[in-house]
């Protein structure tokens, strides 16, 4: 399937809010569109699979919790990525793994555990999901939460899947010490429990801290830092606007650069020059490459998302 | 001319050493190599001049005024450079780079620790628009030092003024690397800047900005800082030429070393263009060895790579010696 971009304000839309079962009741409706199996289900729990047309890749397990699992009741789910699962409550080689996050990653839905309904935006194709959340916590603030494949530099890299989500349950915050969705690592020696790979690169059995790092020359200042820039808007030599790949990080088997996060992009200018869901071509090596604004995160950061079916795919 | 690296190892090579009239004995013999001309010559002072060649696309065909008389306090150690948009002889030139205003004195290329016969080893990587050129001089054992002159490629369509000069800004200093004891900036030839770009670097000056209003403008240049979070002794503004990614990046087994790109605050903090055959080695330099050559990959596929190890600030360059620099 193509990338195809979702929201909570498409006509006859499931819609999201801080009741039990509301995130996995979007998710079934756009992850199968957009190619994924409901593996296995149960009350407010599912376990989302990618497709067996992405073969050659793990075909990764997802399973998300909207049951109200933890402190923050149906304000949250929790995610946690599965390399085989034999039953929605069971399964092989967890992501992020036990030892690290018990209890997964957690996704926020709302602010309050109530009917209020949130505006969700996904961007998906059969290989890899972003959601966004505008969860109420802050107005105008998005969270993001994602799983599924990054673009590998790895030949034949089957355990080229990630998981991000925040690290605190039941958490009202919104910036990095709970939330890195909208930032980026300094470099490819910082990771976290915020990011997580299926396995290292020479494939070692078991999930990895990872990271994200974009063009850190570029930022406004040392991290963690939000996705946006100190060039001027737009570049006075070119005009142009200026947004480097996301790369995907660990320190497994040393400092690795493993990839880069597909269709997604650093805006590497002031927050101010652009307004949500603005849309704007690619130019350069983005050409044929349509870009589009969500603005903002917790930490005032602003995500370029890839909305054309022009993702990296390997 | 291609792109070609001279050597004070070269079969008849001028020898390079701490006496008056050295450096511009090199220049004499290798820029009319590499195209440019002599447009003006005094005693142990030159005028240099990018050639008629480079008239399409239309550029300034700036000069380089070098002056090799031991004009400073450090005597023939040393010599001065400065960038003129025209002259009319080999003392005389109208919109100089830096300017008056921002270096007296301009730049400065220290040639030797010592002002006597002692040679010293030299490299020039030259093309018709642009050289470097690297000196041990001496004051710290293999510790190479850098400067330049000559076209980036910019990224403005018609950018008549995309020439830019880097040298040291203190006279008469044995420093090697960015700062002295008491934190004045000396040597950032090794040096990108660090993240918020927007500041610019000591010693780097291009003719004009990307409006194209007369005078030089301060600049500055950045690699990828996202592999290096080790600051230098500069008061935290700049990093030097390595990282910290494993060596190769284990994903690929390919060596990192994303492009450097020139910068300026003037008119707003500005990607001015690229440096023409100069990269930032994302690795640790324990990796590589001076005059070791590797091949490009990925997008420098069909380059080659010539590392200059090391700098004052225990960074190393890496020098594209194929006839491959980007250009317009």
């Amino acid at each position: 399937m193509a990338v195809a971009v979702s929201q909570s304000s498409d006509p006859g839309a499931i819609q999201l809010d801080g009741q039990v079962g509301s995130l996995v009741g979007v998710l079934d409706v756009v992850l199968v569109a957009a190619g994924w199996s409901i593996a296995f289900t149960t009350t407010n729990i599912r376990a989302y699979r990618q497709p067996a047309t992405t073969d050659g890749a793990l075909r990764a397990y997802l399973r998300v919790n909207d049951a109200g699992p933890g402190a923050g009741g149906a304000r949250e789910a929790r995610i946690v990525g599965y390399e085989t699962m034999s039953d929605v409550n069971t399964g092989t080689l967890p992501c992020p793994t036990v030892a690290t996050m018990p209890n997964g990653l957690f996704v926020r839905k709302s602010a309050t555990a109530d009917a209020t309904q949130r505006t969700w935006l996904i961007v998906a194709d059969q290989r890899t999901v972003y959601m966004w959340v505008a969860t109420g916590d802050s107005a105008g603030v998005y969270l993001l939460w994602m799983f599924g494949d990054f673009y590998s530099f790895k030949t034949t890299d089957l355990y080229r899947v990630m998981i991000m989500g925040r690290v605190t349950e039941n958490s009202a915050v919104l910036t990095n010490t709970v939330d890195r969705g909208d930032m980026i690592e300094n470099d490819a020696s910082v990771v976290g429990n915020f990011h997580h790979i299926m396995r290292d690169t020479v494939a070692n059995t078991g999930a990895i801290q990872a990271g994200k790092n974009g063009n850190l020359s570029f930022a406004i200042n040392f991290g963690p830092l939000p996705l946006i820039g100190a060039i001027a808007y737009k570049n006075p030599a070119d005009q142009y606007i200026y947004t480097p790949p996301i790369i995907v990080t660990h320190t497994a088997g040393g400092n690795t650069r493993r990839g880069l996060w597909r269709g997604m992009y650093h805006f590497c200018h002031a927050i101010s020059n652009v307004a949500d869901r603005e849309t704007m071509p690619g130019r350069e090596d983005l050409a044929g490459k349509t870009l589009t604004v969500v603005k903002q995160g917790g930490n005032a950061g602003v995500w370029m998302i890839e909305t054309s079916n022009t993702w990296p795919t390997n | 001319m291609g792109v070609v690296l001279y050597r004070s190892t070269d079969p008849g090579a001028i020898q390079l050493d701490g006496l008056v009239g050295s450096l511009v004995g090199v220049l004499d013999v290798v820029l009319p190599a590499a195209g440019w001309s002599i447009a003006f010559t005094g005693t142990n002072i030159r005028a240099y001049r990018q050639p008629a060649a480079l008239d399409s696309p239309l550029t300034l065909r700036a000069y380089l005024r070098v002056n090799d008389a031991g004009p400073g306090a450090g005597g023939a150690r040393e010599a001065r450079i400065v960038g003129y948009e025209t002259m009319s002889d080999v003392n005389t030139g109208i919109n100089p780079c830096p300017t008056v205003a921002q270096l007296a004195n301009g730049l400065f290329v220290r040639k030797s620790a010592a002002a006597d016969a002692n040679t010293r080893t030299w490299m020039i990587l030259a093309d018709a628009r642009t050289f470097y050129m690297w000196i041990l001089s001496g004051d710290v054992a293999s510790t190479y030092l850098c400067w330049m002159f000559g076209d980036y490629y910019s990224f403005m369509p018609s950018d008549f003024y995309r020439v830019m000069v880097m040298g040291r800004v203190v006279e008469n200093s044995a420093v090697t690397g960015a700062i002295d004891g008491v934190g004045n900036e000396v040597d950032l030839g090794n040096v990108v800047g660090k993240e918020g770009f927007s500041s610019n670097m000591s010693g780097h000056f291009m003719f004009r900005d990307a409006s194209h209003a007369a005078g030089a403008i301060a600049a500055g240049k950045v690699g990828d800082r996202s592999i290096n979070p080790t600051l230098i002794g500069d008061g935290g503004a700049s990093i030097a030429g390595f990282g910290n990614l494993a060596y190769k990046n284990p994903a690929d087994s390919n060596i990192y070393t994303p492009p450097i790109f020139v910068t300026h605050s003037q008119g707003g903090a500005t990607i001015r263009g690229l440096w023409r055959g100069q990269y930032h080695f994302g690795h640790a330099i324990s990796a590589v060895s001076d005059g070791e050559t590797f091949p490009g990959t990925l997008d420098l596929n069909g380059k080659t790579f010539r590392v200059i190890k090391q700098s004052g600030n225990l960074g190393i360059w890496v020098a594209e010696t194929s006839n491959t620099w980007i250009t317009n």
